[in-house]
């Protein structure tokens, strides 16, 4: 196992050292000229550009790009990210004020996957063929095809407009008001959380269905154990592995897809921010954003990996 | 096994498989109307003039929002343009996006999964480890920073699926290198003096081709999505430009006054990417049997 994980270890280094640079490829790729972008207007004045040139001296700007990036690693490894570009804030500190945020809304939409997949998809597994099966491989089908911020729209119709139950649109810190956090939490979250469910859904029953036909579920049923045990106790735990794994990789996709649905709800969470960094041209920001969660995800899935190759020994020989 | 007993099991294979195709068709109503969905697509994306009932960008400013009627079916949007006209020609986009950007990422990804799992060793550690960074970005993410790079357009939103599917083209074709190349019959191909170009090109790949088109269905599906998503972002094609994730981005702001307006695209997308994903899953089950009704 010790070996195992030092060589999964190791193989996350090389792959953060291409994640970052991917983001500092695209982002030098960029049009415009950083040293410029930072001064401001004022840049455009033929008096200022002994100016210019000292900046672009003093941002490395005049080094070869393989040292330019040498000159960001070692200013990020620092804690130094640069600062927004329309704000002068920090960037990391930007991000991390509305990571909150998006956490929140991960982490609800994964309850919410969860909850009903959970049931739904044991259910379908034991009773093949029924019309709850059916139901539920109708709304795998539906939850993978359906476009998220169509749904959310069709929920802000129905919930905010029509019913008037919920508010459309918002984000209020939890620590401020607690109960209108939840209320607007929830038309986001379950937007989100429909893949998620769908996916989880299809494994679940899938691995469901193979586990109560195998040897060992038959041997439970001979010596006469309760079929309630049998399905808790030995088909349910070994159908839990995947499924577990499969949640986890899927956070990735978690958080594209909140980007996208932060902006229909208004949740001014981190994929708000990107996207408005994306128009302001912000790309300190932007690249800011993009190497702490793919670094993130990077790590979360070496977790993943991890975790199972503890609970599945063959993992481990290679 | 002389060669006449071999010619006549090849043959009755290939019987057994045409019976196979044509009892799909009544057994699986479901499949062919994914079939029939993708077509019209095609059909739409191909010639939209001859069945789009109107110009998708004439402008009729007495008929802003109107719902549907007979003269337009699906009603008008803001401008007064005739909605199903601008999704007849919207799915030239769809379409031209998700075959071109998928056949990018094979163009790149199948060349490094075959290099990777054939030769190994160090190679193999080294392209496989820049797939694992490609996969650490969420696909919007990836394409926020390629706009960044190159600004907002069709041809982003195609470098972006090009890319975001390279490293799952290369890992399925890696992982099915590594077990052909051990398979008796590959020994005995070598054996016999075959190079390894023969090697690859002749018995390995043709034994990828059904996981291969499998993949390359549900990747469609998922480019769609991804238009869709980005285009509602005002990061993909930009208007004038009729696409269906552009369309409801304009939908949005009058979907309390026009629920048509937001309806029409929306659905388009969904039933596209549900016909894809259908056609991807009964091509996997029939190429797998031991999958078959399970559901996976």
């Amino acid at each position: 196992m010790v070996r195992y994980a030092a060589r999964r270890c190791l193989e996350t280094v090389p792959t953060i050292f291409f994640v970052s640079v991917f983001v500092f490829a695209l982002i030098r790729m960029a049009p415009g000229d950083p040293a410029a972008m930072k001064m401001g207007r004022e840049a455009a004045r033929p008096e200022n550009k002994p100016k210019l040139e000292a900046l672009r001296r003093e941002m490395g700007l005049d080094k070869p790009i393989p040292v330019q990036y040498l000159y960001w690693i070692r200013d990020v490894v620092q804690g130094d990210f640069g600062e927004s570009l329309r704000s002068k804030q920090p960037t990391l500190s930007l991000f991390l004020q509305k990571l909150p945020a998006t956490l929140e809304l991960v982490a609800g939409a994964t309850l919410f996957a969860l909850l009903i997949a959970f049931p739904l998809g044991i259910i379908a597994a034991l009773h093949r063929g029924s019309l709850v099966d059916r139901a539920v491989m109708g709304f795998v089908s539906a939850g993978l095809a359906v476009p998220s911020f169509w749904l959310g729209l069709a929920l802000i119709l129905l919930f905010s407009v029509q019913l008037k139950w919920l508010p459309a649109s918002g984000y209020v810190p939890f620590s401020e008001d607690p109960g209108g956090n939840l209320k607007r939490l929830l038309m986001p979250a379950v937007t989100l959380g429909v893949y998620l469910a769908a996916t989880l859904m299809r494994f679940l029953r899938a691995d469901m269905i193979e586990v109560m036909a195998a040897d060992y579920v038959r041997t439970a049923r001979a010596k006469g154990l309760r079929e309630r045990v049998i399905i808790v106790r030995h088909a349910l735990k070994n159908a839990l592995i995947p499924v577990l794994t499969i949640a986890g990789l899927e956070i990735g996709a978690l958080l594209g897809g909140a980007v996208i649905i932060e902006q229909v709800f208004g949740w001014s969470g981190v994929g708000w921010l990107t996207v408005q960094a994306i128009f302001d041209r912000d790309y300190p920001l932007v690249q800011t954003a993009v190497l702490f969660v793919a670094v993130g995800l990077t790590l979360m899935n070496l977790l993943v990996d991890l975790l199972y190759g503890f609970v599945n020994p063959r993992l481990r020989v290679q | 096994m002389s060669a006449t007993t071999a010619t006549f099991d090849i043959s009755r294979g290939a019987a057994r498989r045409r019976f196979r195709l044509f009892s799909t068709v009544k057994a699986d109503p479901i499949l062919v109307a994914a079939i029939l969905v993708v077509a019209l697509a095609v059909a739409c994306a191909v010639v939209p003039g001859w069945i789009a009932p109107s110009n998708p960008n004439a402008l009729a400013p007495d008929s802003l929002l109107q719902g549907p009627s007979r003269s337009h079916p699906l009603g008008t949007d803001e401008f007064g343009r005739d909605i199903l006209s601008r999704i007849v020609h919207g799915a030239r986009v769809e379409l031209v996006v998700a075959v071109l950007g998928v056949a990018l990422a094979l163009a790149i990804g199948v060349p490094i999964g075959v290099v990777s799992g054939y030769i190994g060793g160090f190679v193999d550690s080294l392209l496989m480890r820049i797939q694992d960074a490609l996969l650490a970005f969420p696909s919007i993410l990836f394409a926020i920073l390629v706009v960044a790079a190159f600004g907002a357009s069709q041809t982003s939103i195609i470098l972006t699926v090009g890319v975001i599917f390279v490293p799952r083209f290369a890992r399925l074709f890696r992982g099915s290198v590594l077990a052909l190349k051990e398979a008796d019959f590959v020994t005995a191909s070598r054996a016999a003096g075959a190079s390894d170009a023969r090697l690859i090109v002749r018995h390995i790949l043709p034994n990828c081709l059904g996981a291969l088109l499998v993949q390359t269905t549900l990747a469609m599906a998922v480019a769609i999505l991804i238009e869709a998503g980005l285009s509602y972002l005002g990061l993909g094609v930009q208007p004038p430009t009729a696409t269906w994730g552009t369309m409801l981005k304009a939908a949005q702001s009058y979907a309390a006054q026009a629920p048509w307006y937001v309806l029409g695209p929306g659905f388009c997308i969904f039933i596209l990417v549900l016909a894809l994903n259908t056609i991807g899953d009964g091509l996997r089950d029939r190429l797998d049997p031991r999958l078959r009704g399970v559901g996976r």
